[in-house]
């Protein structure tokens, strides 16, 4: 049989990282409390102001040559973002009217994206934010799997899981959203259940599946036997069903699992931006002072004065081979092997964000060597 | 390797860099106790070691002096004090042309200069006061951090001005160098200061740390003692290999100031802006030199050529490599290269 490119490739992106990805952490609570978020200060106090997103669209759109790149993503997160739908959407206009005011390349090159976890994306205020954006707009709603799976993690305040609450949604925005994808994220419970959850969510017809394993110190021995376990039994369905065809899921690639062959970093921290209730900015969402247990925030910035181009310095330097412990950059199958930048700096011995964490080790080589299994057997039904 | 260890002899002693002492601004001088500063004399020369003595407005005690008198040292003085020291190497803080006047003509080696880079001074007269009577003259800009790119841009004229004197002394063959335009002409490789590698520094309260820098701007940022030992957390950061922006870059003369590197960008081994246009400037400046000079010197093998470059920041030589990796990577994966 043959493997045609389009099969099993993951979902399209959006000028391919050419934009500039803008956060704007709208609000610091959220309906759930999800136990492996590492966003760690949830409130309900910190909720930005339509004035503090002024400033920062104003001093976005009043520094082209800090911002040379020709489209950009207005990225909403939180919190929830969607318990903040009208002041996301006044900001949407906000940027629209002053784009076109300035004559900003900007202006028709926007994409607006949203991470929610979806509990309220029925409501009339979304639906109209929708029907008002469709064609610059995409929203990626979190469901993690089988009822068990994301019970496991996505909680209320209360223990109780949200995935009935959320499965409702997943058809209104598959119909809106046909080529959306969702993010699957793993910690140590939720292995066993990883195979059904893929599964799972490809027959509620999310097609594409990213999913990563969480980057923090929870992974134990006899973890990367599960994962590979796991990763097997779900090549043999996939391949026995043909489920190839129209589908992906990010744990398997042809990219991953070889000696690395670029410098390039691997975590885009620094050329984003996220900006918060204060108006700080920040390199990402994780230098945020909500996302980091052991050290202070990185701020790099503010809306009112702009960019300390200095502070951003380092993040733009950085490279695989200052990062990484000789064991890495001598590593034969280190290609596809993930860090977090914000999860490094937390863990790092001193304040540097050059010291790259390598607790997923293990788990990245179970990975590969599933990975190799499911290429081997599929090239051979070829 | 450890070569060498400076040692902050008085709390009021002498910036002879980038950092700053308010307790030498202030005239204060409390010395080191007798006790540490034999103790690490001691240490000093069971090492095989060098001490670079930083001393404040005043002398050190005769104990003192004589406890030093057994090992090999380099004295570094405020100027008022190179009288009393004529084999120190003077450090002196440049406030304004009025000066000149308060200046004795003396035979001076090796003069280290501290100065603003904004309002930029008259810096080729400076040199030409000095250059018949020093061999070496060390230019610091001790704003470095704060200076815009305009202040910058003055500097760089003020070393197109300094190039005819420096060029005249190489013709007439009189040993004299300027820091900023000499040291590239003869270098290929990097040779930058070295903190945390080279030398460590020894405080009056009885630690290390990786500079002077650190003792003054965050003494709880120590990096050991004489009876803990030595521990420099993420110590390679401090070599060139884990340092992106200067392993592409060939100022090979530029300090790579980790102390200005932590307070301007956060991170040891990122240089801001500011010191990476600063070292390009003179590196280009040296290039200019060089040029001059080649058609007239009698070994001009000696010389490595200075290459034209567009640029006066190597973290656009980095990005642009990235990109081009980026770039290969994504043909790589698209299987069309």
């Amino acid at each position: 049989m043959v493997i045609e490119k389009k099969d099993f490739e993951a979902a399209p992106d959006w000028e391919a990282g050419r934009s500039k990805i803008i956060t704007f952490i709208l609000t610091e609570d959220c309906q759930l409390h999800c136990k492996y978020c590492y966003f760690v200060g949830k409130n309900s106090r910190n909720r930005m102001s339509i004035e503090i997103a002024k400033r920062t669209i104003d001093y976005l759109l009043s520094e082209p040559d800090l911002f040379p790149e020709s489209s950009i993503v207005l990225d909403f997160i939180g919190g929830e973002p969607l318990l903040e739908i009208d002041l996301l959407d006044k900001i949407c206009d906000y940027f629209k009217l002053q784009s076109y005011l300035k004559m900003h390349t900007w202006f028709g090159r926007y994409r607006i994206s949203l991470s929610t976890n979806g509990l309220l994306y029925s409501n009339e205020s979304v639906q109209r934010f929708i029907r008002k954006n469709k064609y610059h707009l995409g929203i990626g709603i979190t469901i993690d799997g089988t009822r068990k799976k994301h019970d496991l993690q996505r909680v209320f305040p209360n223990g109780r899981g949200s995935y009935g609450q959320v499965v409702k949604q997943i058809p209104l925005w598959l119909m809106q959203f046909p080529n959306s994808s969702t993010k699957v994220t793993i910690a140590r419970e939720d292995l066993p259940y990883i195979k059904e959850s893929i599964l799972h969510l490809w027959k509620l017809g999310i097609k594409y599946v990213n999913s990563n394993l969480i980057f923090e110190n929870v992974w134990k021995d006899g973890d990367d036997d599960i994962l590979e376990d796991q990763l097997i039994q779900l090549s043999d369905t996939i391949i026995e069903n043909q489920y190839y065809i129209g589908h992906s899921c990010s744990f398997f690639s042809r990219l991953i699992g070889k000696p690395v062959i670029s410098d390039v970093n691997w975590c885009g921290a620094g050329k984003m931006l996220a900006v918060d209730s204060t108006g700080s900015f920040y390199p990402c969402v994780r230098f945020t002072p909500f996302s980091l247990q052991k050290k202070e925030a990185i701020v790099v910035g503010n809306c009112y004065e702009g960019i300390d181009s200095n502070l951003l310095r380092p993040f733009l330097a950085l490279n695989l081979q200052s990062q990484s412990q000789k064991e890495c950059l001598e590593c034969q199958v280190a290609s596809g092997c993930a860090w977090c930048q914000g999860m490094n700096y937390d863990e790092a011995t001193t304040d540097t964000i050059y010291q790259r964490s390598i607790y997923l080790c293990k788990m990245h080589k179970a990975r590969v060597r599933a990975n190799q299994y499911f290429w081997n057997k599929l090239d051979k039904e070829k | 390797m450890l070569e060498y260890i400076l040692l902050i002899a008085d709390e009021g002693a002498v910036s002879f860099c980038h950092y700053e002492n308010e307790d030498y601004d202030k005239g204060v001088s409390k010395l080191i106790p007798l006790d540490k500063f034999k103790r690490i004399v001691n240490y000093a020369s069971e090492h095989n070691l060098i001490l670079n003595v930083l001393l404040g407005h005043k002398n050190l005690t005769d104990e003192h002096l004589r406890i030093l008198s057994g090992v090999s040292h380099i004295k570094l003085v405020p100027y008022e004090l190179s009288n009393s020291f004529p084999d120190a190497v003077p450090v002196l803080d440049w406030e304004s042309s009025g000066q000149f006047s308060k200046i004795r003509e003396k035979q001076i080696d090796n003069l280290i200069i501290r100065l603003d880079g904004y309002p930029m001074v008259d810096l080729r007269a400076i040199i030409r006061h000095f250059i018949d009577f020093t061999k070496r003259i060390n230019i610091v800009l001790k704003d470095l951090k704060k200076l815009t790119e305009e202040n910058l841009i003055s500097y760089q004229y003020q070393l197109n001005r300094i190039i005819p004197l420096i060029e005249r002394c190489y013709l007439d063959g009189k040993a004299f160098e300027l820091n900023c335009l000499s040291d590239r002409l003869l270098l290929k490789g990097m040779n930058n200061c070295n903190a945390g590698i080279r030398h460590i520094t020894f405080a009056p309260n009885g630690k290390f740390y990786i500079c002077p820098g650190f003792y003054y701007s965050a003494p709880q940022n120590d990096i050991g003692s004489l009876e803990e030992g030595l521990k420099i957390p993420n110590q390679e950061l401090l070599q060139l290999d884990h340092a992106p922006i200067c392993s592409v870059c060939d100022a090979f003369h530029c300090k790579r100031c980790i102390y200005l590197n932590k307070i301007t960008t956060h991170e040891l081994n990122t240089p801001s802006r500011q010191q990476c246009m600063l070292s390009h400037m003179e590196r280009n400046a040296s290039r200019r030199l060089l040029r001059r000079l080649k058609p007239a010197i009698q070994n001009p093998q000696e010389f490595t050529d200075i290459p034209e470059v567009d640029y006066l920041d190597p973290l656009e030589v980095l990005q642009e490599q990235k990109t081009f990796n980026k770039i290969k990577l994504y043909s790589i994966c698209k299987g069309d290269v």
